[in-house]
């Protein structure tokens, strides 16, 4: 990808340092000590937490929306803990998802799996086997355990909030 | 005040102020003030026929009060003030109207407006120069001697200029030897010669100069009197041994079976319970550490006092106090490595191999705890890979905000040790920006990159864990190949971050000097004046004033005791003519003045059987707080007396036309 500073988008910019405050990712100075310690950078090297704030402090934040690269990060906050200019990577992260479902960007079609389970069955996924310490899966009826029980979900609450938030739900 | 006879004069300062209002329309508004006896305006009123034109005037209309309208006090006020001198009138007869400043140059869009204001303010001046009085400034004589605290390499350089320039010097050191941090290093970037050998022959030329006297294992523990005057009281520590006896010989030393953590090693190996900080100490006369001597822990053993041949040894001894006289004062206490096991990630004070950079000098010297050869502390090894990380704790919110300023140079060199401790090593430096700013630095820089095995790393480690045989692993994202970096290193060196010294203070209240935001002192100017303070008669130099490499500090600590000789040559202090004044008449006595002075200037004394304040003219800085406090208005301000200023605001609020 090559970057035209004509694509400099102030506007977006300035709605991402209105959310993100009192972080200021144009503090960053590019160490990249977040994307030594991102957890989700381990199991996807393409995401990296120090290249979201560059675009961002560089106001190429369509660019990055339109990647849909935000919607990787597992929210571990280790970049936060770390940052040595409390620009909290992973705040960005969050302000820019907030961001991209308000100008009408559509998560990707997992994740929207993931929530209608969450309002559905109380899990992010149909909880079905056990996974070992050596990444095998066994059964919960081999292993002799109880059955789960459905977790309680108040439906009319639930229902509020899909109509307050929508978001990546809707 | 039919006496009064005033001369304004309005400038054009060019076009700053003439291109905005019209300044001879001013002066004719002025010359209808009242008191006003002459009003003038003229292109550059602080050129040399500016300046003739009001010392004729004074003399021709017998002038008592000079207002000049032009730019801020700050800029020509001296000068205007020399114009009434050489007239014969006291300079503090003069008022400034700042119309340039205050006026054109901020009212540039609304020029009637702005004429207006000058207008207005003008007639304010004149109302305030009635009630100016003549000011005199009285002169005290300054103690030719200096107070140097702390003896590392800019204590020993200031107290070195002071004493050649014929000032008896005071040195101050809280450890049993002065040399400071210089002394533990082993080699200094960029050219690599030997610390000590560079610094010791400067510490005999402090203990032989006959000008110098070294207060070593001794604490400054009271700060009186003002500049050119300071009454300080210093704690001598006791040693527990008699250093009037002592010939150094260091049997004691030798015999000694108590052992405790070496400082001077960062913690690296052990020292005697009675020792010298190191080998080359000045003055070379042992102390007593009674939290590992035998006798004061389990009261036996006593083999100093049985092998000292002079007799030197006093387990007996107490603190004793000296006061010293000193006109001026250069505060030259260094700095601490900060405290790195703050930095949770980095496991330093957890993981044996982690270390920081100052003990990394330690293993690196001959005279340090593995005779200079660079092992892992935890089992002793050499080292194969060594990772240096550079800025650990500095350019941090949450540790350190500022640059330490010498950690990259310093990394560099400490590239060096380890290539030149163990050759076949590979060393990995992870930076965020190599800052080689100083002469021969880059230089320098590129020759270590040309170092066989030597790999510069553009990226700063997370999280450092140790493995199972004491070596540390981590991931490193390099920005620059764009790939997350698994490392396994022997070694990891920090290049820490720096503080002011821990018990900085109590010693920064007694000077009453002012600190930023990192907790070193303030300079006066950060550019000008880097090396006084808002305190009269104290110094800075080096790294008290914020974090500097060797030659900085060395540079910044002659320019310190430069400042001083020539406040001490000069021979005395005068006061500020701004001087609080007291109207013994309607003084109570109530002492609230004294409470609020910041510099100890006022005192409540008895005259004529009953209590009054009294300003001790030399202290007293002008600050005009106790003015602002006395409840009777006894205390008034020279140049800012109520009457001054209340006539000028009335004439403001009642308009000037």
């Amino acid at each position: 990808m090559s970057l035209d500073v004509k694509l400099i988008d102030k506007k977006v910019l300035k709605d991402v340092i209105e959310l993100v405050k009192p972080h200021t990712p144009q503090y960053c100075y590019q160490c990249a000590k977040c994307t030594s310690a991102c957890s989700t950078s381990k199991v996807l090297p393409e995401y990296k937490p120090h290249l979201i704030v560059a675009l961002t402090r560089l106001g190429l934040i369509k660019e990055l929306l339109n990647s849909g690269i935000i919607w990787a990060c597992s929210e571990c906050w280790k970049c936060a803990e770390y940052c040595p200019q409390d620009v909290a990577p992973v705040e960005v992260v969050i302000a820019l998802k907030n961001l991209a479902i308000s100008m009408g960007y559509k998560p990707p079609e997992d994740l929207r799996v993931m929530a209608k389970n969450v309002v559905e069955l109380g899990y992010i996924s149909p909880p079905i086997e056990v996974l070992s310490k050596e990444f095998e899966m066994y059964s919960r009826a081999t292993l002799g355990l109880p059955q789960l029980i459905k977790p309680y979900i108040n439906v009319e609450a639930v229902n509020n909030l899909k109509k307050f938030f929508g978001g990546v739900y809707e | 005040m039919s006496d009064v006879r005033i001369g304004v004069y309005v400038c054009h300062c060019g076009k700053n102020i003439g291109g905005v209002i019209n300044p001879a329309k001013v002066a004719e508004f002025a010359s209808r003030l009242p008191n006003v006896v002459v009003s003038r305006d003229y292109m550059y009123m602080c050129s040399s026929p500016g300046q003739a034109l009001i010392e004729d005037d004074i003399k021709k209309y017998n002038l008592n009060r000079v207002i000049v309208a032009a730019c801020s006090p700050r800029m020509h006020e001296p000068t205007f003030q020399a114009v009434l001198k050489r007239a014969g009138l006291n300079p503090w007869l003069l008022q400034m109207v700042n119309i340039r400043e205050h006026v054109t140059w901020v009212h540039e869009d609304t020029p009637d407006k702005a004429e207006e204001k000058a207008e207005e303010l003008i007639a304010a001046a004149v109302a305030r120069a009635a009630h100016l009085y003549e000011i005199t400034t009285e002169k005290a004589p300054v103690v030719k001697s200096a107070l140097v605290i702390g003896g590392g390499i800019a204590g020993i350089r200031a107290a070195l200029d002071l004493a050649n320039a014929g000032i008896k010097v005071y040195l101050v050191e809280k450890k049993q030897s002065i040399g400071g941090k210089m002394a533990q290093l082993d080699k200094t970037f960029p050219t690599l010669d030997c610390s000590k050998c560079i610094l010791t022959p400067l510490m005999v030329d402090v203990a032989r100069h006959p000008n110098i006297e070294i207060y070593a294992y001794s604490e400054v523990v009271d700060v009186s009197g003002s500049a050119g005057d300071f009454k300080v009281k210093v704690k001598l520590k006791p040693t527990y041994v008699d250093w009037s006896k002592c010939t150094g010989c260091g049997l004691c030393v030798e015999k000694c079976p108590g052992r405790a953590p070496s400082e001077f090693n960062e913690g690296l190996g052990f020292r005697k319970a009675i020792y010298f900080e190191f080998a080359q100490a000045v003055p070379r006369k042992p102390v007593i550490d009674p939290r590992y001597c035998l006798w004061f822990t389990k009261g036996i053993c006593r083999v100093c006092s049985k092998v000292c041949p002079v007799g030197a040894i006093d387990y007996e001894q107490k603190e004793r106090y000296v006061e010293l006289n000193v006109g001026a004062i250069v505060v030259a206490i260094g700095y601490e490595i900060y405290d790195m096991s703050k930095m949770v990630e980095y496991g330093y004070g957890k993981f044996k191999n982690v270390i920081t950079g100052l003990q990394l000098e330690r293993l690196s010297d001959a005279d340090g705890p593995t005779k200079g050869k660079i092992l892992r502390l935890s089992d002793g090894k050499e080292p194969k890979t060594v990772a240096i990380v550079l800025c650990a704790g500095s350019r941090d919110e949450k540790h350190v905000k500022y640059c330490c300023r010498f950690g990259c140079a310093a990394a560099l060199k400490h590239v060096y040790y380890i290539k030149h401790s163990v050759p076949d090593s590979k060393v990995l430096i992870f930076y965020t920006d190599v800052r080689a700013f100083g002469k021969g630095f880059e230089e320098f820089y590129q020759k270590v990159r040309s170092w066989d095995d030597v790999y510069f790393i553009r990226g700063r480690p997370a999280e450092i864990f140790e493995d199972k045989d004491g070596s540390l692993v981590f991931d490193v994202y390099d920005s620059n190949t764009g790939q997350l970096i698994n490392v396994k290193a022997d070694l990891v060196v920090l290049e820490s971050a720096v503080v002011p010294p821990k018990d900085w203070e109590p010693l920064r209240r007694l000077l009453k000097v002012s600190c930023d935001p990192g907790g070193f002192a303030l300079e006066l100017h950060p550019k000008l004046r880097p090396f006084e303070t808002t305190a009269d008669g104290i110094f800075l130099a080096g790294t008290i004033q914020g974090p500097k490499d060797i030659p900085d500090t060395v540079a910044h600590a002659a320019a310190a005791a430069a400042a001083a000789i020539g406040f001490l040559l000069k021979g005395y202090v005068e006061s500020v003519p701004y001087l609080a004044t007291v109207n013994e008449d309607l003084c109570s006595g109530c002492g609230l003045c004294a409470s609020v002075c910041p510099y100890d200037a006022i005192t409540i004394e008895e005259k004529e059987g009953r209590r009054v304040a009294k300003v001790n003219m030399i202290r007293c800085k002008g600050c005009g707080a106790c003015a602002a406090t006395c409840p009777s208005g006894a205390m008034q301000q020279n140049y800012f007396t109520d009457t001054q200023i209340l006539s000028e605001v009335s004439t403001l609020a009642g308009g000037a036309k």
